[in-house]
């Protein structure tokens, strides 16, 4: 009963980042369409790599396979972002973060819900058109669909929405110390394209590399649910990576407290 | 002109003053552009580790050009990052009406009200991954060469900045045309790689309409013998002074048409 209406209490957050992300709709999309030029620069690249050996895959990847993993990891990286790490430190920059911490609401759990709106936004406006023309790529380059790697993929996507959750939150909490975060999320992002898989997939990496990325938390957000898609991952290798992401989920969740508990003692507000 | 100069040294002084006191945004800022131009290269590192050659270049002639483009995007970057936020903000709130009532030209006003040393970032890494490959390449730099590999890289500069002006223009009319800026600056990614691996309609649209192939590809091929000094360096040169010219011209349109949207 209690959960219940404390699900009530915070569920406005939510809308409310879905209902402003929805009024910026017209842009967004001319935004995507420059994440396109992205894609296609990807698609001939890959082409001509392709096409410049002689073998008919490379590290396993044939060239259909690769299209779809540049694809799907797109829009798996689309699917999970949240702006929540930005939303932190813009609440600090203009001090009403004040406000919101007498507030008798708990901070992450609403960031929780902010990060909700923004992940159902994604779904509805980019998600749902998005992976059902994936779907039909791959039943047209491989020639069927498997339905347990599509639910293990929604899965694995659903976790990695909770890893990148608790990672931008923490991250924006860094900005209770750290004034210039502009800086900081722009070598995040680097670091992240390339352990994430949204570059290139990990295989390309030299074996030792490999290992290390498949134990940070980044390859877990997008890397994990584009290679179950594509079923390259099964038996024990699945239930390995599924396990690696929930233990992600965990460490990153008790990082967050930690961090809350110590930083928020320290919080220096400029303005306000 | 004299007097513009001065202006700008003066402009000039007060970001270096803010750069001094912003010591550690500067230095985050600018480790953050290096290592984003870094995961490309490492993505091209990977991918020749299973490829002699793409299209019939080798690793280096590839990381020349994609050095190339680094240093002039990265100039325009540093000089007139502020038409992102004429594209964005500016006409939006009404602030453009400051530069109309000052005794100087807007467009100069634009962009000497920011500097932006993160695109420092960019010319690192490209004059980095130029001399990396030349020295790998045995590519002969004599005076010469380098004289001419500058002013190319002037031309580029300003390609860039002429497609920018041009499109952020367009928020005279719309208000807010960040989005489309963004989406013709994307465009840019497909000139750090040979046109010949795209089919001839990016490659028409890249060399004729949005001329993003002069800001790498072309005078980059050049320098590596893969085309002439016709396509290298002479179109190089008329194309950046046509599209100043073509921005500049709608630049002045857009501000004929400006009305304040003030509060």
């Amino acid at each position: 009963m209690k959960k219940k209406s404390q699900f009530k209490a915070y569920l406005p957050f939510a809308t409310n980042v879905f209902q402003r992300l929805i009024s910026y709709k017209a842009n967004v999309i001319i935004f995507l369409f420059g994440e396109f030029m992205m894609l296609a620069t990807s698609y001939y690249l890959w082409r001509a790599i392709y096409k410049s050996t002689s073998n008919t895959a490379i590290n396993g990847f044939s060239l259909n396979e690769m299209i779809i993993y540049v694809l799907m990891s797109f829009l798996t990286s689309l699917m999970i972002s949240v702006d929540i790490s930005y939303d932190i430190s813009k609440e600090v920059k203009d001090g009403s973060i004040a406000i919101n911490l007498i507030k008798p609401i708990s901070y992450e759990k609403r960031m929780m819900f902010q990060a909700f709106g923004n992940v159902m936004y994604n779904f509805v406006v980019i998600f749902i058109l998005g992976f059902t023309s994936i779907n039909i790529v791959f039943y047209k380059y491989i020639g069927s669909l498997s339905i347990a790697n599509i639910l293990l993929y929604i899965i694995s996507t659903m976790l990695g929405i909770l890893i990148n959750f608790y990672f931008s939150y923490t991250f924006g909490l860094l900005s209770f110390k750290i004034t210039n975060m502009w800086g900081l999320s722009q070598i995040m992002q680097s670091i992240v394209q390339l352990l994430s898989g949204a570059l290139i997939p990990i295989l390309f990496f030299p074996r030792i590399v490999q290992k290390l990325i498949t134990f940070l938390p980044f390859s877990s957000t997008i890397y994990t649910p584009t290679m179950i898609y594509l079923g390259k991952l099964t038996g024990i290798s699945l239930i390995k990576a599924l396990s690696i992401q929930i233990i992600w989920i965990v460490i990153l969740a008790v990082i967050a407290k930690l961090m809350w508990n110590t930083l928020v003692k320290k919080l220096t507000i400029l303005g306000g | 002109m004299k007097r513009y100069f001065k202006l700008y040294r003066q402009f000039l002084k007060q970001y270096i003053k803010s750069l001094i006191e912003y010591r550690a945004d500067f230095i985050l800022g600018l480790i953050g552009f290096i290592l984003i131009q870094l995961t490309g290269v490492i993505f091209i590192k990977l991918v020749f580790n299973n490829i002699p050659n793409l299209s019939g270049w080798n690793f280096y002639e590839l990381l020349f050009i994609y050095g190339f483009a680094q240093i002039p995007r990265g100039i325009d970057h540093v000089f007139t990052d502020n038409l992102w936020l004429l594209s964005g903000n500016i006409i939006v709130q009404g602030q453009f009406d400051k530069y109309l009532i000052r005794p100087l030209n807007p467009l100069f006003q634009v962009i000497a009200e920011r500097f932006q040393p993160d695109g420092f970032g960019e010319i690192v890494i490209g004059i980095l991954l130029v001399t990396i490959s030349c020295s790998q390449l045995d590519i002969n730099l004599t005076f010469l060469n380098v004289i001419i590999m500058v002013f190319t890289i002037i031309c580029a500069s300003f390609i860039y900045t002429a497609i920018k002006l041009a499109v952020s223009s367009i928020a005279f009319w719309i208000k807010f045309a960040q989005s489309y800026l963004y989406m013709t600056y994307q465009l840019s990614n497909f000139a750090k790689y040979p046109m010949a691996i795209y089919p001839k309609m990016i490659s028409t649209l890249l060399t004729f309409v949005i001329p993003f192939a002069f800001t790498g590809y072309f005078p980059g091929a050049y320098f590596l013998g893969k085309t002439s000094f016709f396509y290298g360096v002479m179109l190089t040169l008329l194309v950046s002074v046509i599209s100043i010219f073509v921005a500049y011209f709608i630049w002045i349109q857009g501000i004929k048409r400006y009305e304040s949207s003030g509060s």
